[in-house]
């Protein structure tokens, strides 16, 4: 009798403070379960469409930056070039390629396959091979999602500092979130450059998108290799903070495109007819947008 | 006698004289000559010289100017807005906002498509590859 009022007390006692403890360490619990889902989220590759949600407000965020060059006889051959190598690639992304209205001598690439060329890049190419060369290295960044994989570290360690993060799971992020996603990619295009891995996983695998589609292998190292003679800080100064040494890469793209040999198609004069800019009015300010 | 060595110091003096001045023109001649002839021997090199020197010669030796995509007499300075001077993208670049008209260009952008059919005439035109990797979605 004694024993059995024990062990009633204990069991009341227990039921009273189960509240309580609830409150105190269910708080803890579920934070841990909140964090690990959105551990989870953060490193689950980004849907199709979530992709291609992503790539667009990007693509928007850097025409705001540069301008586009809106030549439609050469913005169809660029796709033309462009998409002649990306079929090569793996992964099912359907790839568009812009021209940017910029002197300055660059190529990016966006989730979803949004991939720009600059204009003073064109102009600085002497065959189709180079520009099939400079397009399958951004088509093999799209591929290995590595824009992607760089801010998605960056998100992690942001968890890990218990700051802000936008969680999104699989749905398409709204537009606020879409503004904020491209504002973080784009910086992230412009501003910082690949981790190593990447761009030596880029490099091999462009060069292989470029030599399997029929194209000189050595396209894009031929385009480096003249880069690497010029010295203009204000055309080049971006490629060289956000990508490794002109003189490394080279002797890098040399090592990967060797056992390709000299075959493959180089294509200077249907490029030549293709990209070449008219003369433009003294007094204009802007591109030429023909 | 005292005279006679005294006359003979004096001549001693004299031919002294005469041999230093005959010696002279030559040797000032010689200063003038090393002039107009071509240098034999190079400058001793500095330290820094030396360094250098041991140095590998560079994998690309001369520079050359990059082709400006605009042609006329303003052209120099167009086309680099936004940019820095050591190609850097302005901060103010990087906070602008789209307007309506950059989010209609990227969809645009995004709408636009290769028809399979040019896409083929091209590659075959250019006696590319005309196949493809097989895809997947991953």
């Amino acid at each position: 009798m004694k024993r059995a009022r024990k062990v009633l007390i204990a069991m009341l006692s227990m039921a009273l403070a189960a509240p309580a403890a609830h409150a105190q360490f269910g708080g803890w619990v579920n934070k841990g379960v909140t964090k690990a889902k959105k551990v989870q989220e953060a490193n689950a590759p980004w849907t199709p469409e979530q992709e291609k949600a992503i790539g667009q407000a990007s693509a928007a965020k850097m025409i705001s930056a540069f301008g586009l060059y809106e030549n439609p006889a050469m913005v169809n051959y660029v796709n033309l070039v462009g998409n002649a190598a990306a079929r090569q690639a793996p992964r099912d992304v359907p790839y568009h390629f812009a021209i940017l209205d910029t002197e300055i001598i660059n190529a990016f690439a966006l989730p979803g396959g949004y991939i720009f060329i600059t204009r003073g890049a064109l102009a600085n190419m002497k065959s189709e091979a180079e520009l099939a060369g400079t397009l399958a290295h951004e088509v093999a960044h799209v591929d290995g999602r590595h824009l992607e994989k760089q801010v998605r570290a960056k998100k992690n360690k942001q968890l890990a500092t218990e700051t802000a993060f936008e969680e999104f799971g699989s749905r398409v992020p709204g537009p606020a979130e879409l503004m904020n996603l491209a504002k973080d990619i784009v910086t992230e295009a412009l501003t910082t450059s690949y981790s190593p891995a990447s761009e030596s996983e880029a490099d091999k695998k462009g060069t292989e998108f470029a030599a399997y589609a029929g194209y000189r292998a050595a396209g894009l190292r031929d385009f480096l290799e003249m880069l690497a003679k010029a010295d203009d800080a204000r055309r080049l100064g971006l490629w060289q903070k956000t990508h490794p040494p002109l003189s490394q890469r080279v002797a890098t793209l040399t090592a990967i495109s060797a056992p390709y040999g000299d075959a493959g198609q180089t294509l200077e004069e249907r490029f030549q007819h293709n990209v070449h800019f008219a003369p433009e009015p003294a007094s204009k300010p802007g591109g030429s947008g023909q | 006698m005292r005279a006679h060595r005294l006359g003979m110091i004096g001549l001693l003096m004299a031919l002294v004289v005469a041999v230093s001045a005959l010696a002279l023109p030559p040797f000032q001649g010689g200063k003038k000559d090393k002039k107009d002839q071509p240098k034999t021997q190079e400058p001793q090199k500095t330290d820094t010289q030396k360094k250098t020197d041991e140095q590998p010669a560079p994998l690309f030796e001369g520079k050359m100017n990059l082709k400006s995509s605009r042609q006329g007499k303003d052209s120099a300075s167009l086309g680099f807005s936004g940019v820095g001077p050591n190609g850097e993208i302005e901060q103010k670049v990087l906070q602008a906002t789209p307007t309506s008209a950059d989010l209609q260009k990227a969809n645009d952008m995004g709408n636009r498509r290769v028809a399979p059919d040019a896409l083929q005439l091209f590659i075959l035109e250019g006696q590319l590859n005309p196949q493809g990797a097989p895809k997947s979605q991953k």
